[in-house]
């Protein structure tokens, strides 16, 4: 009940403009399924500064499944370590479905990172939530998304 | 010889945090091996029990993965690195 009222819930920033940038890509990739990696850093809480776009390399059903190009993923990491940053978490899109994991996410999904899932509609409406699990064995818990207007 | 290796987030309550620790060894397995001993539990987290390695996790040799290489048997050489990369999937459906 707690839970269901946003009470208890860990905290995720994440910049505006990263934010704008991966409803941007779900709205770009529909019919399809985009993805990407957020960056950032852990102060009291994890803060997203960055998306990068990722290519999802699930040709075959991209409408519905996707697969972050691990080569991609790589390069980003060492990139964000140079800054001194690093991986916070992902985001993909679900088109057409809700902004929840699917049983597909759950059985893929990997602690500790925060997992932004955008929902969208017909191409246009769009809702975000973002979702995180503490260990290996445990479900998704949904987290609350603080948009940061200044970075 | 001596290889750094960078531990992705999920792994890193088996390295007391550490996001990049060392390892030595003269090829992939044998750095897991040497991983394993300093970081119990970390080798059943990276491969399956045949000693493969696990669907849910990629292994980077600096920009190559190794499955596209010798896999467990890719060798190192001087200033290698490795990068765990976890295998990142999902979608609606």
């Amino acid at each position: 009940m707690l839970s269901f009222l946003g009470i208890g819930k860990r905290v995720v920033h994440i910049s505006k403009s990263a934010y704008d940038e991966i409803i941007n890509h779900a709205r770009e990739s529909y019919p399809h399924e985009c993805c990407g990696v957020l960056v950032g850093s852990i102060y009291t809480a994890p803060r997203i500064f960055e998306s990068h776009r990722a290519s999802n390399v699930n040709t075959e059903r991209a409408h519905d499944r996707y697969i972050l190009d691990p080569k991609e993923l790589n390069l980003i990491d060492k990139m964000a370590r140079t800054q001194g940053m690093d991986v916070m978490g992902f985001y993909h899109s679900h088109p057409d479905h809700p902004d929840k994991p699917s049983e597909t996410d759950r059985e893929w999904g990997q602690p500790g990172y925060s997992y932004f899932i955008i929902s969208v509609r017909g191409g246009k409406d769009v809702s975000v939530r973002s979702w995180m699990i503490e260990d290996e064995n445990a479900p998704f818990r949904e987290e609350s998304i603080k948009i940061n207007a200044n970075g | 010889m001596v290889i750094k290796v960078r531990i992705p987030t999920p792994l890193r309550k088996l390295t007391s945090g550490s996001d990049e620790v060392t390892a030595t060894g003269a090829n992939v397995a044998e750095i897991i091996e040497d991983l394993e001993r300093n970081y119990p539990g970390l080798k059943e987290r990276i491969c399956e029990e045949d000693g493969k390695l696990r669907r849910f996790v990629n292994i980077y040799l600096n920009d190559e993965d190794i499955r596209f290489k010798e896999n467990m048997d890719t060798r190192l050489k001087e200033n290698d690195e490795l990068s765990i990369i976890p295998a990142i999937a999902g979608g609606a459906l």
